[in-house]
């Protein structure tokens, strides 16, 4: 027998067994590149900041035209009267700090052949792999009579900043006995529990100053998230201030008119004093002008990696993504930013990505005293994220008011730690 | 076939296996290795999440032993003054129900337990 066929033998085996075991044992190199985020929120700051982190050898610049983010997360306490908006107010400096380049700019067009992004200046910024960070963009063309004339008086208040100022203006300026409606759209919107949260902490604010007042909830849809917890805790709290109504009530929303003050239902037409219409979304601009997003109007992806399935090299996470299971919510964007983060600095450097879990947990405060959440476990599955069965759920409902306030505190640790991680 | 493989029937035969056979042992310790590096690496991925809420900075004057006192504390702990070995232990007891939680009992229950395990390494090391 010959060395060769020795060492054939040998080398036959090695493969087979390393192909067996069915590792990546790829070489690992020092990873290097150009990542460009496109969005400063919860998702585009963890990731551009985690990304920093992980591979300082890569330059990550970050594409957000704002000098400062407003939070959407706490900004019904806003509303509620109950908040100051400066206090929802961060800047990104943080991510200078860790040598994240920020481009004031707007990113217009993004060219998935070329690796290229344009920016509403004409400039463009060159990738090697683009994380697509937008948000959402509310859809201006599906509710008769609701554009963003007609937002600035029947504010959504769905982009945190001057929208929410402008819906506490509203509220505070209200005679008592006056009539407050918030329209809600149809599954998939930002942060499903968000429009009863508001509900809730608008009629605590009434209930101390404008008590003879009314909140009525126009519904696009029968269920809503912690829907048993919320409808328990209104009675209990508020009595019978709050009023829902869901599709099978006739109360979708089908147009509004922002100058007489109505919305219209499938059944009715409604005269508000304030009106809070929820316009239904979709993926953020930038995002739909690349078909980037499918007909959907949100973006499909690849769940382990978040990578587009339309685009390679194009991540997308947070609201934008199409998430399955997931909600679209600040801890989500948050959690799915830094797993993004992560595989892009082991593709980077050669590495194969890695399989991980991911959580999300949404609180809910029904008064300043009283917290409710839902907390999900969730797995990637091929184009899925999909909910891990026995894990997560809601609040109990029988629990006592020790338990509400526990969880009211929670939530403001929440957002104290995520704000910090985040953007300090 | 013998003539193919001479090394089997002659005198190189013993040699020829144990080399195999430290061969394939040198392989599989690799393997372990790789192994043992991808559980690492999803743990670490794993554990990612929990900063959300448990960010050093949330630790707002609780010290360690407020912490162990259990389901009586009633802040979300900085996990990085836990050891490896009571965050596995708090994780499994709210896993298994034991120890009474508002999300974290919730949430535990979507790891096994050698996830957990993993992940309570990387934490307690951090």
């Amino acid at each position: 027998m010959t060395h060769l066929k020795r060492r054939d033998i040998v080398k036959g085996l090695l493969l087979a067994m390393t192909a067996g075991v069915g590792h990546g044992c790829a070489t690992t190199k020092a990873p290097s590149g150009r990542v460009v985020v496109i969005g400063g929120g919860f998702a585009g700051m963890s990731c551009a900041r985690t990304l920093k982190k992980l591979s300082p050898t890569v330059a990550v610049t970050l594409v957000e035209p704002k000098q400062s983010y407003i939070a959407c997360p706490f900004s019904n306490l806003v509303i509620g009267n109950q908040r100051d908006i400066a206090s929802q107010t961060f800047s990104y400096a943080g991510a200078v700090a860790d040598g994240v380049t920020h481009i004031r700019r707007t990113a217009v067009a993004i060219d998935p052949g070329a690796h290229k992004v344009t920016l509403d200046d004409g400039q463009s910024v060159g990738y090697d792999r683009l994380v697509l960070a937008p948000g959402i963009s509310l859809d201006f063309d599906v509710l008769p009579g609701y554009d963003e004339t007609a937002a600035n008086k029947m504010p959504h208040a769905w982009q945190a900043g001057a929208q929410t100022a402008l819906l506490a203006r509203q509220l505070a300026a209200m005679d008592d006995g006056g009539t407050v409606v918030i329209s809600v759209p149809e599954n998939p919107y930002r942060c499903p529990p968000g429009p009863y949260e508001r509900a809730s902490l608008i009629a605590n604010y009434l209930k101390s100053h404008k008590p003879k007042s009314k909140l009525l909830i126009l519904d696009s849809k029968d269920r809503f998230s912690k829907q048993g917890l919320f409808t328990a805790a209104w009675k209990s709290e508020f009595g019978d201030l709050i009023e829902w109504q869901g599709l099978k009530d006739g109360a979708r929303v089908v147009s509004v008119d922002s100058k007489a003050m109505t919305l219209t239902t499938d059944f009715d037409v409604i005269k508000a004093d304030v009106a809070n219409v929820i316009p239904p979304q979709r993926a953020g601009e930038v995002a739909r002008l690349s078909d980037i997003a499918n007909a959907s109007g949100w973006c499909p992806i690849n769940a382990a990696t978040f990578e587009s399935s339309l685009h390679a090299d194009v991540h997308v996470i947070g609201d934008a993504a199409i998430a399955n299971a997931m909600p679209k919510s600040a801890f989500a964007a948050n959690t799915q930013a830094k797993l993004c983060a992560l595989q892009i600095a082991r593709l980077l450097s050669g590495q194969t990505p890695v399989d991980s879990k991911l959580i999300n947990t949404c609180y809910s405060l029904v008064t300043p005293d009283y917290g409710i959440s839902v907390a999900g476990v969730y797995k990637p599955e091929g184009d899925r994220w999909l909910e891990i069965e026995g894990a997560g759920g809601v609040s109990p409902s029988a629990a006592s008011r020790d338990v509400r306030r526990v969880e009211a505190q929670y939530a403001r640790q929440w957002y104290r730690s995520i704000t910090q991680e985040v953007f300090a | 076939m013998r003539k193919d493989l001479p090394g089997f029937a002659g005198g190189h035969s013993t040699r020829l296996i144990s080399r195999v056979l430290a061969v394939s042992f040198c392989v599989s310790c690799l393997c372990q290795f790789v192994y043992a590096d991808d559980l690492l690496a999803q743990a670490r991925a794993n554990v990612s999440a929990c900063s959300s809420c448990h960010s050093g900075g949330m630790g707002s004057g609780k010290t360690r032993s407020d912490v162990m006192e259990g389901s009586g504390a009633k802040t979300m702990v900085p996990l990085n003054t836990l050891s490896a070995a009571s965050i596995e232990q708090s994780l499994l007891q709210f896993r298994s129900g034991e120890r009474e939680g508002t999300v974290m009992n919730r949430l535990a229950r979507g790891y096994s337990k050698s996830e957990i395990a993993a992940m309570a390494q990387v934490l307690g090391s951090q």
